[in-house]
């Protein structure tokens, strides 16, 4: 605010005419180091329960907007950020270790090799000794594959 | 008003100022903390509070300044003033506030008992113009007039006692 609305401000209060917020608003304004004497005067009589008032409204004020302001806005980001990276993690841990529910699909490494001409046989003496136990849905998918 | 009287309000005054500390801090600790804080400041000062008067809106008042005054003090780094400039703690600074506030004191001293109420129920309990008539049944352009007369006459005074 500038020293021609502050003197402004300073006479509405002295006819009275000014209302409680507004003279918070003095109040703040007056706390600068390099004020006039006379403004000294009314810093004065103003008192520290306005002063402390305005500055109260003003954290509070502070407070209540989303992510509150300056570092404190970065400090919760950055949480935000954290926990999100940390399910991240914690999910692809679990993707990667977890045994998969779905038996008919059939694993890469029974398929990986087939080439033209490959016959059951082949596929199966191949990879036996990778699994005993392939189904005869699993038989069918891969022959039907090869084709 | 009399010590007896501030006990007999201050269990539903307690609850006013903690709603205070718990909307600025968010935690029902310091909440807790500010309310004692207040509490104890009211107590201090209940003597010299008019009986007759409504004595919310001071508490209220004195409730924010002991949550701002917590604030700071929480703070690792010296905070203070809003415009960067620290507040005073040097016995020096306490010295010349401890000054300064028996200047205003004797300044308030000049006004007719009538302005002094008006002067400080404006300064003091930060009521409005419309607050100060609803409770006193005077009239809005007289307690303007008469909060001004007051303010003029505290002001200078000040101005002359501060050269």
């Amino acid at each position: 605010m500038k020293d021609k609305d502050i003197e402004q401000l300073i006479n509405k209060y002295l006819e009275g005419e000014t209302s409680p917020e507004k003279e918070q608003e003095i109040a703040l304004e007056l706390q600068r180091p390099d004020i006039p004497q006379e403004w000294k005067a009314i810093r004065l009589m103003l008192g520290e329960l306005t002063l402390g008032e305005a500055e109260y409204d003003t954290i509070v004020a502070k407070k209540s907007l989303p992510f509150g302001g300056g570092l404190e806005r970065g400090r919760r980001w950055f949480s935000i950020i954290s926990s999100m990276a940390a399910v991240l993690l914690v999910g692809l841990f679990l993707y990667q270790h977890l045994p998969t529910e779905n038996t008919n699909e059939v694993p890469h490494y029974y398929t990986s090799n087939l080439s033209a001409g490959s016959t059951l046989r082949n596929v199966y003496t191949g990879h036996r000794h990778q699994e005993k136990h392939l189904s005869y849905t699993q038989f069918k998918t891969m022959l039907y594959e090869n084709k | 008003m009399t010590r007896s009287e501030f006990e007999h309000i201050a269990a539903q005054l307690r609850q006013k100022v903690l709603k205070v500390g718990l909307q600025f801090f968010g935690s029902p600790e310091d909440a807790e903390d500010a309310a004692q804080e207040t509490m104890v400041q009211l107590w201090r000062y209940c003597e010299q509070i008019d009986a007759s008067r409504n004595i919310e809106p001071l508490a209220v008042r004195v409730a924010k300044n002991c949550c701002v005054s917590m604030y700071r003090r929480n703070r690792p780094a010296p905070i203070p003033s809003l415009y960067g400039g620290e507040l005073g703690s040097s016995p020096q600074e306490i010295m010349e506030a401890n000054d300064t506030q028996r200047m205003l004191e004797e300044a308030l001293d000049l006004l007719k008992p009538r302005e002094r109420q008006l002067f400080e129920m404006r300064q003091l309990e930060g009521l409005s113009v419309d607050e100060i008539s609803t409770e006193t049944g005077i009239p809005k352009p007289s307690i303007t007039a008469m909060v001004s007369a007051a303010r003029k006459k505290v002001f200078t005074e000040l101005k002359r006692r501060m050269k």
